[in-house]
């Protein structure tokens, strides 16, 4: 079928293979069988090291519901994902921590995802001595801080007293701590101011570059995905209806529904087109 | 050019628990105008917003001036003022615009008797006909649910609906496409731009933090940071020369949110994303 | 995809229908465990029932093995336990509920009379608790229909709440029977035997509804489709019906609770104005330790209290339809409303607590070294009661004891609701099923088991406290549960342990202590109503319910011995509404 692959061809960090998914309404008429709906259909999906996706839809589309799977958060109702050879599927938090220290998850709202009774310091220690991580947790600590750029003073800080781009900063370090191979984020960019913004693009180049680090970038809005990804997947009705090399999409998007959506990451730009200010390509060249 | 003035705001001053948070507010919106108001958050719009349409909590003091189609609103509640000086409204939280107890169609109707003076039948066949003209797919199943079973885009346009019924001279809309996904956002923005802004539709006051949404809507843009007003000009003035330190803020987001290569859409018609005339 | 879905769907009906029907099982499993339990009683009271009976028919009489059997024989007690239980269980299906220990006739039609006069009077304290929530909640529609919704102060409400019904009934008892001399004060069968119950019945539910009611139609009232009604060209009448449909649902449950909460406060009632209802003879029973009789009357109690609650939750479902089902109910939102000082009434009826307490510290409160009655004087300022003991120093030891038997109770509940709100899904029943059993009725159950006795009032106030705070510890996990840094703790690798003591625990443990302390003084009132019933401390234990059950029969002649202990309670009972009021707003 689908995951086969050759002896030479490099086997992907992450695969799926024909995922579906079924949500079923809940109802007072119980004894009645009832039609579920398909949240996720025949998902494929193959992720290798360094390589940078998006995951763009619009909101229905069923993003969260496969980000839920690849977290193994919730199980398919068919189909398997695989990391690097092995299944992955939810289970206890102990026979997890492989598929942790691999895969990390930076959520939507990174500031609110940090325990206000914690220091910084802890909260960045817990994922290493929760997932038991070999070495020294101090260097790795400060090693992640130097990452995201954050002063070491922070260190003894609670969230509550750091901003809201610093807040951001730890929860990413949290994440960038573990060294995982692959990261998933959730609207990375979206609420940021722009110095952060930049920031954070920056980091992801470099982690994609330096380390290897492959990335999921999860967002409704098409806009982000040509700075930060090389391919871009559309995710509507539950169906993957485009996977392509981000420019291609660009140029040439096939589904209806992916034209309705680069047309709408288009109108903003257009505005920008008639400003006499350094254009947009300027501020962030793209590679 | 006060002759035809729908909503005036002079002097306006909101204060909560005391401290200022809107100071001198002044501006206008005339017949047949789609104006934006601008700010980041924080800076007093949604305050405006409920100073204007008589919606402001209690802890809220507002001083100033608000005349809409003539008469001075400001001390009056939404629920006490009389008919010609009432605008419709359309919020970012669809779930409380609506009585989520009362079927969309019933509370739909309602207008249609009480304004157009028709009969329940022909009223009913009023909000067909008007929720056809937007677009709206499965009008007569939609009409018999409540409004928590519908999608947040079908709730808007509902929304939108009810205020465009009572015809009002104004519609206010608070950030009526900030709770929506891109395409959804769209729809909204275009249907908004289609039922206001002409010599017998109404004008429309936008308020938003999106300048992006404002561009594809409003001619004209009034801007606020801190509670008071610091730019006023036409769209493609401000765009092409921001003034304030928010104001450029705004315009680099654009750049910023905009995509890194130029627009190669095949179909893509440049007028329809900008409304902004040169 | 239609093919894949219908063969998985069936099961999933089955498990979701399954967890569905939790709340109604585990409703009708501590139903059926009650119904077991009072089944038991002869053999939980660990009394030899045989000897009590002999007594009660044959005075002082000594009692013989031969005369005792006779008896066991006789009452059937003969049979093993289980074997008993079924017996009277088969004999409750063809209405036989067995045979009085006492009297020797049968239960069921004495306590099926006496359960019309209960349901009566019941039905009048309806009307008065309808007619005072409609006068309390007037100003509330009037400003909300003005566009201008703020919360009533609602101090009338409160003060209707704060007095609890054994109190209210004594205290209309001395102003309007014995001070007025306008209505009898005791007695059943005329219209006008039934105003004053159905008044200290109907007031305190009619304050409590009346303040849900005002504060849920303001809230209903600042949603912002009223303001898009108004403009839509509603009719003022049609957005006030709408306004309390709206409001109705979220509040039904709470009333389901007003409503069962008054087949307790009839058992006051009723023992206070001398009605011969089925509190009253449920609650002679207890005394009279008549098993079948208690028996019957705690079932038939339940079986109101259960039909009552049913109604209330069947209503809701009814009204809120297909919205429901939809699982999209829109929030209401509260805007917190503060008075001028929150803490000031709270903080002077603290004050004025205190001083009774440390005035009356030093005096003695058990030996009778005055008059019979006498008048207070400087030297005896509150009066003697009477057995000629002096008032001021009972109150005062009083409220040491009633307060340190609150601490005990708030102490283990506390522990007992964070323990049982930790485990929200399986809790869910019993918290259902705790709360609708006013403490009165547990109190009468306790003491079929165990005689009346202060260990035994702590035990029923305990067990049917730790429901509220369960709820609020179930409550806030959801909310900890649902917030992002918990949710995000799987990918952490944070495990179950871990979460519980390290994550949830911490933000849980600080507003339930809170809540229980503010409990303190409303789990005092129920001590003492207990004690009242006397199904609390026995005499001569200066405790406040007791104190004031001792009063009223000098209601006449002394009216002070009623009304010091009345005052005192009052003073307690606004301490309660004044702190749970600032619970509810902080």
């Amino acid at each position: 079928m689908h995951g086969v692959d050759s002896d030479d061809a490099p086997v992907p960090l992450l695969c799926a293979n024909g995922l579906y998914k079924h949500l079923h309404p809940p109802s007072l008429a119980f004894w009645r069988a009832r039609q579920a709906r398909t949240i996720l259909r025949d998902i494929h999906l193959s992720i290798q090291a360094g390589e940078r996706i998006g995951l763009a839809g619009v909101s229905g589309a069923g993003k969260t519901t496969l980000l839920n799977l690849l977290l193994a958060l919730k199980g398919a109702d068919a189909g398997s994902i695989t990391c690097q050879g092995r299944a992955v599927r939810p289970a206890s938090v102990r026979a997890l921590r492989w598929y942790r220290r691999l895969v990390q998850y930076i959520p939507q709202d990174p500031a609110a995802s940090l325990d206000p009774r914690m220091s910084v310091r802890d909260l960045i220690r817990e994922p290493l001595v929760r997932l038991s991580v070999e070495g020294n947790h101090t260097r790795r600590i400060d090693e992640a801080l130097d990452r995201v750029g954050l002063d070491r003073k922070f260190l003894s800080h609670r969230p509550g007293a750091l901003s809201g781009g610093q807040a951001q900063r730890v929860a990413i370090a949290r994440a960038v701590a573990l060294r995982p191979r692959l990261l998933l984020a959730d609207e990375p960019l979206s609420g940021l101011d722009l110095p952060v913004r930049a920031r954070v693009m920056q980091l992801f180049d470099d982690m994609s570059r330096l380390d290897g680090t492959a990335f999921v970038i999860i967002s409704h809005d098409l806009a982000v995905m040509p700075r930060l990804c090389e391919r871009t997947l559309i995710l509507h009705d539950g169906a993957i209806i485009e996977d392509r090399p981000t420019a291609a999409l660009f140029e040439a998007p096939a589904h209806e529904h992916t034209k309705a959506l680069v047309h709408a990451a288009h109108l903003d730009h257009d505005i920008t087109s008639m400003m006499p200010a350094t254009p947009a390509t300027a501020l962030y060249p793209v590679s | 050019m006060s002759g035809n003035d729908v909503l005036k705001v002079n002097e306006l001053c909101i204060r909560v628990d005391g401290q200022p948070v809107v100071s001198d507010l002044c501006f206008h919106v005339a017949a047949g105008e789609r104006v934006c108001l601008l700010g980041p958050s924080g800076s007093g719009k949604s305050l405006t917003a409920g100073a204007i349409l008589g919606l402001s909590p209690h802890s809220v003091h507002v001083d100033g001036s608000v005349c809409i189609n003539g008469v001075e609103v400001a001390d009056i509640r939404a629920t006490r003022r009389p008919v010609q000086s009432r605008s419709g409204m359309v919020f970012q939280d669809t779930h409380s615009a609506l009585n989520p107890l009362v079927s969309v169609g019933t509370q739909l109707r309602e207008p249609f008797m009480r304004f157009h003076g028709l009969s329940r039948r022909a009223a009913d066949e009023a909000v067909v006909t008007l929720l056809r003209g937007m677009q709206m797919a499965h009008v007569e199943e939609i009409l018999k649910r409540s409004s928590a079973e519908l999608s947040g885009g079908q709730r808007q346009r509902i929304c939108m609906a009810l205020a465009l019924a009572c015809k009002p001279a104004l519609i206010v809309a608070d950030e009526p496409t900030t709770a929506l996904d891109v395409l959804t956002q769209n729809e909204v923005l275009k249907l908004l731009r289609e039922c206001t802004g002409t010599a017998d539709t109404p004008a429309l006051l936008f308020i938003s933090h999106d300048i992006g949404a404002a561009c594809r809507l409003c001619e004209r843009a009034v801007i606020i940071d801190e509670g008071r007003l610091v730019e006023s000009n036409t769209l493609t003035h401000i765009i092409a020369n921001p003034q304030h330190r928010f104001t450029r803020q705004l315009v680099r987001a654009l750049h910023d949110s905009a995509p890194g290569r130029p627009p190669f859409a095949p179909d893509f018609d440049a007028r329809e994303g900008l409304l902004c005339t040169a | 995809m239609s093919t894949s879905s219908v063969g998985v769907a069936p099961s999933f009906a089955l498990i979701s229908a399954l967890r569905a029907l939790v709340p109604t099982l585990s409703r009708l499993v501590t139903l059926a465990a009650v119904v077991v339990l009072v089944g038991l009683l002869p053999w939980l009271s660990g009394r030899d029932p045989a000897l009590s009976i002999l007594r009660a028919r044959a005075g002082d009489q000594n009692p013989t093995p031969e005369a005792l059997d006779a008896i066991r024989a006789q009452l059937g007690l003969d049979m093993g336990p289980w074997e008993k239980l079924g017996h009277w269980l088969g004999g409750l299906m063809h209405g036989d509920a067995g045979v009085s220990w006492i009297s020797g006739g049968p239960v069921l039609p004495g306590m099926l009379e006496a359960t019309g006069v209960s349901l009566m009077l019941m039905c009048g304290a309806l009307l008065v608790a309808l007619v005072t929530t409609v006068l309390l909640c007037v100003t509330a529609v009037r400003r909300g229909l003005m566009g201008e919704p703020a919360p009533t102060s609602g101090a009338l409400g409160a003060t209707l709440t704060a007095l609890p019904e054994f109190l209210l009934a004594a205290i209309l008892l001395v102003i309007f029977a014995a001070g007025l001399n306008w209505l009898p004060p005791y007695g059943w069968g005329a219209p006008r035997h039934m105003v004053l119950p159905s008044l200290a019945l109907g007031l305190p539910a009619g304050g409590l509804l009346g303040r849900l009611f005002s504060d849920g139609l303001t809230a209903s009232f600042s949603e912002r489709w009223v303001a898009t009604w108004h403009v839509a060209g509603f009719t003022r009448r049609r957005i006030a019906l709408a306004v309390l449909k709206r409001t109705l649902p979220s509040l039904l449950p709470q009333v389901g609770l007003v409503i069962v909460g008054l087949t307790g406060g009839a058992i006051a009632v009723e023992q206070v104005f001398s009605i011969p209802g089925l509190g009253r003879a449920t609650l002679g029973a207890a005394s009279a330790q008549d098993l079948p009789a208690l028996q019957t009357g705690i079932l038939l109690l339940l079986a109101i209290a259960v039909v009552l609650g049913g109604a209330a939750g069947l209503g809701r479902t009814l009204l809120l339809g297909r919205t429901l089902r939809a699982g999209a109910m829109p929030v209401t939102h509260h805007e917190p409303h503060r008075g001028r000082w929150p803490w000031l009434v709270p903080a002077v009826v603290a004050l004025a607590l205190v001083i009774i307490i440390v005035a009356g510290m030093g005096r003695d409160p058990l030996t009778s070294s005055y008059l019979r009655l006498q008048t207070p004087s400087l030297a005896l300022p509150l009066g003697a009661d009477g057995t000629g003991r002096d008032i001021l120093a009972r109150v005062s030891h009083g409220a040491l004891s009633t307060m340190g038997m609150a601490l005990v109770v708030v102490t283990i509940t506390l522990i007992l609701g964070i323990l049982i709100g930790l485990m929200p899904r399986l809790a869910a029943g019993p918290i259902e099923v705790t709360n609708a059993t006013p403490p009165v009725i547990a109190g009468l159950v306790v003491a079929g088991l165990m005689g009346p006795s202060a260990g035994g009032a702590i035990l029923a106030v305990t067990l049917v406290s730790w429901a509220p705070l369960a709820a609020h510890t179930a409550a806030l996990v959801t909310e900890v549960q649902g917030q992002a840094h918990v949710r995000i703790t799987p990918m952490l690798g944070v495990g179950r342990l871990r979460l519980l003591t390290r994550y949830v625990l911490p933000a849980v443990i600080g507003p339930v202590f809170r809540h229980a302390m503010l409990r303190l003084p409303g789990i005092a009132l129920a001590l003492a109503a207990l004690g009242f019933l006397g199904l609390g401390p026995r005499p001569p234990a200066p405790e406040w319910g007791l104190l004031l059950a001792e009063g009223i029969p000098y209601l006449e002649r002394a009216p002070w011995a009623v009304l010091v202990p009345a005052l005192a309670l009052v003073l307690m009972s606004v301490l309660a509404v004044s702190l749970s009021s600032l619970w509810r707003r902080g």
